[in-house]
């Protein structure tokens, strides 16, 4: 074969390679999976991994990313790089309202587990009304902490536009509260927890003062990949329950892997813990007020609540699994 | 604007809408004009986030770029001037320019915020750094390419040092100087993205609108976004061309 | 009107690449000119012509010998020898009235003063019209009268022209050359007039000066009696030229090199 040829079809293939991007095979490979960055909500998956439950249910993951906030997680699922992940209720919902990618949630992760601290500095705000003015983090437009977040303003007859609401990473709300560049941030445990061992803030309020039971965070799959390998799903779902089971029966086990993937020190990990609830059952009434709240605040429309959750919440990976 | 030049966007539109309705990408990656255009309708009367509309969004991006840019101004010219005038500061100062200016704003991002906290301050001094080097750097050349025999002209009618920088090398390296501005300027708005990364406090601004658009999986109101960036671009490039024209009539 | 100037023994050195072996310029320059003189300096081209005019002006320092102008040594610049160049050094971004404004500008001549000055100038050169217009609006032979009245208006003794009319068409070249005279015939300055073109300094010129070759030396001074207005097509002013040309080109035509010193 000519050089030139030889070199032609290197290109043709090099070109090739990257317009069709290659389908994952099934059996053997490994589900690509995703977290959010010091997200406590996600521990089941950190537990998981940690003491080897998904080999145990005979299927490898591979965590493809840990991210930021959850509209990245939707943007990984929508250009096809995961196959289930772990995530907040809220993104979830607004990009398969928007069609931006076909998802469907198997699991609950958790329940509760955010709260709104106050700088220490600020000792005269003492409700949500005294947030008027004030400058307030959040770690993202449409995650679960802004849900939280307009939704106590509302209940509170205070108007968002009020308040100085800004987007900011939770790790980098620590320095901000600290630095006195911001009065309040709300986030995700633990950082809420983080702030009070620093002594740079306290709670002013805890997501279940908002919406008790409030559902959190979910265990969510590309459509896709449910129809391709629906048993690689059932066995990730199974160690995902076995998991949730296992920080509830092992609190101390439960604290060491905590400490472990976020870093933080026992002290922050013992105080967040007490304000999660692990649990993997999932609730179509909190789903509804998801759809019902954001369609509120004009993140999404969906016209049809009903036929969007059926489409939307799959049930059935989770009733084959006896706890 | 001459008529020939809006043939080239018009097809370019009409295959994009084509690709579109054929299907041949899914709706999800690309979208097409028609929705762009709803899309800036909807930024312009609903708001992203919802209720913060595209004018305010636009005041506000607006206000940090020319903050950031009179700065870039009033440092990069004298400075500039003064490199043009004098060998000794150009070799003191080239290599470190040098180091510098290859450095993209984005990466500036942490020290900004470590610097100067969130907000406008931080992203004021990103825009800074992009506008400042086209700036300094041209006004130098524009000095650098004054006539020699301008400056001797006037020693000969007696110019003092001073005459010389205020009545020869500033009027003679004006041109370049604009030139600079309008390239710095331009780089100072590609900045803002980059810039209001840096933390929005009030809510408002055009990068900040687009990474909400994003966050609500709005990818109409993403392109439309860039659309209203890309064409306030173009009517401050407009106003600095005819700035420019008036000025330079001697040319 | 004019000043009296005496050059002594002139000469300028550059270092050039070899150390040790610097490029001599000018050699030992003499020249005396007579109060209100009008006086050509010829030479062939890179002979060293505007070194000598730009160490005149102040613009540059010469190496060794003296300038005295009215038995006053000059060192640097004057404020009464003003200069003409050959190439268009109007500042672009003035007017023709902010042009010739500029020297008047500079000794910060209070701005109603300074505009009658050169609004007479104006009139005078015939510029009318023009004083709004821009150089890159002016046909040559008008950048140049501009240029001369810039220089005139803040009254300078001696007047240094460097190939003032070179870059011009003839026909312009020979207007300005009669406009020059007109204008120097009613002042009476001091003019040192540079030119390699030997039709020119036989027209305007007292006295020629012819200039070797670098290292340049003053090959020798030829007074010009002919009677005003000149004829350029007398046989007296044909010898005359015939005469530089033999001195400049000898009799095969190459240029005359300078004996060694």
């Amino acid at each position: 074969m000519s050089r030139k040829r030889l070199a032609a079809g290197v290109f043709l293939i090099l070109i090739a390679s990257l317009v069709f991007p290659s389908k994952s095979q099934p059996g053997g490979q490994p589900v690509r999976m995703a977290y959010l960055q010091n997200d406590l909500h996600h521990l089941a998956l950190w537990i998981a991994l940690d003491k080897g439950f998904f080999i145990e249910e005979g299927v490898s993951i591979e965590v493809v990313g840990v991210f930021r906030a959850g509209a990245a997680i939707m943007a990984a699922f929508g250009a096809g790089d995961l196959d289930m992940a772990y995530v907040g209720e809220s993104p979830t919902t607004i990009a398969a309202a928007r069609g931006a990618t076909r998802v469907q949630v198997l699991a609950q992760a958790n329940t509760e587990g955010t709260a709104l601290v106050v700088s220490r500095s600020q000792s005269s705000i003492s409700g949500l009304a005294g947030l008027r003015g004030k400058t307030v983090a959040m770690p993202g437009i449409g995650t679960v902490q802004d849900f939280l977040l307009r939704k106590a303003l509302r209940s509170q007859g205070v108007d968002e536009k009020e308040v100085n609401i800004m987007v900011m990473s939770p790790a980098g709300m620590l320095t901000a509260l600290q630095a006195g560049q911001i009065d309040a941030f709300i986030a995700w445990e633990p950082y809420p927890s983080k702030a009070e061992t620093m002594g740079i803030g306290r709670s002013l309020v805890r997501s279940r003062d908002i919406w008790q039971d409030h559902p959190c965070c979910v265990l969510a799959a590309d459509q896709e990949f449910l129809k391709a390998r629906p048993l690689d799903a059932q066995a990730v779902v199974r160690a995902h329950v076995k998991a949730t089971k296992y920080i509830r029966e092992h609190a101390d086990e439960a604290v060491a892997v905590a400490m472990k993937y976020t870093g933080m020190d026992e002290a922050t990990i013992r105080a967040a813990l007490k304000n999660i609830t692990y649990t993997t059952e999932l609730s179509l009434a909190g789903e509804e007020e998801f759809v019902r709240f954001l369609s509120l605040i004009r993140y999404i429309k969906i016209s049809d609540p009903q036929t969007f959750m059926e489409g939307f919440i799959d049930r059935r990976f989770l009733q084959g699994i006896r706890p | 604007m001459k008529k020939g030049s809006f043939l080239l966007p018009v097809l370019f539109l009409c295959v994009w809408q084509l690709v579109c309705t054929l299907g041949l990408l899914p709706p999800s990656k690309l979208t097409s004009p028609l929705q762009v255009c709803l899309g800036m309708k909807d930024l312009l009367t609903q708001g992203m986030p919802p209720g913060f509309l595209l004018p305010m969004h636009a005041l506000y991006s607006l206000e940090r770029v020319l903050y950031g840019f009179s700065l870039a101004l009033l440092l990069g010219v004298p400075l500039g001037i003064a490199m043009g005038g004098s060998r000794t500061l150009r070799n003191l100062l080239y290599p470190m320019v040098n180091f510098f200016r290859p450095i993209p704003p984005l990466a500036w991002v942490p020290l900004a915020i470590l610097w100067f906290g969130i907000g406008l301050k931080s992203a004021a001094f990103l825009i800074f750094l992009g506008a400042f080097f086209p700036i300094l750097l041209n006004t130098c050349a524009g000095v650098l390419a004054v006539e020699p025999i301008l400056v001797d002209a006037a020693r000969t009618l007696d110019a003092s040092r001073w005459n010389i920088w205020l009545k020869v090398l500033l009027p003679g390296s004006l041109p370049s100087i604009l030139t600079g501005i309008r390239i710095g300027m331009g780089i100072g708005w590609m900045t803002l993205v980059a810039a209001e990364l840096t933390g929005v406090r009030q809510g408002y601004g055009l990068g900040y609108m687009i990474m909400s658009a994003h966050d609500l999986q709005r990818i109409d109101e993403i392109f439309a976004g860039m659309v209203a960036i890309g064409l306030i671009g173009l009517a401050i490039e407009w106003c600095l061309a005819r700035l420019s024209k008036s000025l330079l009539k001697w040319k | 009107m004019g000043a009296k100037l005496t050059i002594s023994r002139l000469g300028k050195q550059y270092p050039s690449d070899k150390p040790g072996s610097p490029v001599t310029v000018l050699d030992n320059i003499d020249l005396g000119l007579d109060a209100g003189s009008f006086v050509s300096i010829v030479g062939v081209n890179g002979s060293g012509k505007t070194t000598l005019l730009r160490i005149i002006a102040g613009l540059e320092q010469p190496s060794w010998g003296a300038i005295m102008l009215n038995g006053v040594p000059v060192t640097g610049r004057t404020d009464c020898i003003g200069m003409v160049f050959q190439e268009l050094a109007l500042f672009p971004w003035r007017t023709t009235l902010q042009n010739i404004e500029m020297g008047l500008e500079i000794k910060k001549m209070p701005s109603q003063k300074r505009r009658a000055m050169a609004m007479e100038y104006i009139h005078a050169f015939g510029l009318a019209g023009f004083e709004s217009k821009f150089p890159k609006e002016l046909s040559g032979g008008m950048r140049q009268k501009v240029a001369i009245a810039r220089t005139l208006v803040t009254n300078p003794e001696l007047v240094l022209m460097d190939e003032p009319f070179s870059a011009l068409d003839s026909q312009t070249r020979n207007n300005l050359q009669g406009f020059l005279l007109d204008v120097w015939g009613r002042r009476r300055e001091t003019i040192l007039f540079v030119t390699h073109s030997l039709d020119e300094a036989v027209f305007l010129s007292d006295q020629i000066v012819v200039i070797s070759s670098i290292p340049a030396k003053v090959l020798e001074v030829i007074p010009v009696d002919l009677p005003r207005p000149r004829d350029r097509t007398s046989i007296a002013a044909n010898l005359l030229r015939k005469k530089i040309f033999d001195l400049l080109y000898g009799r095969e035509g190459s240029a005359v090199e300078s004996e060694a010193v």
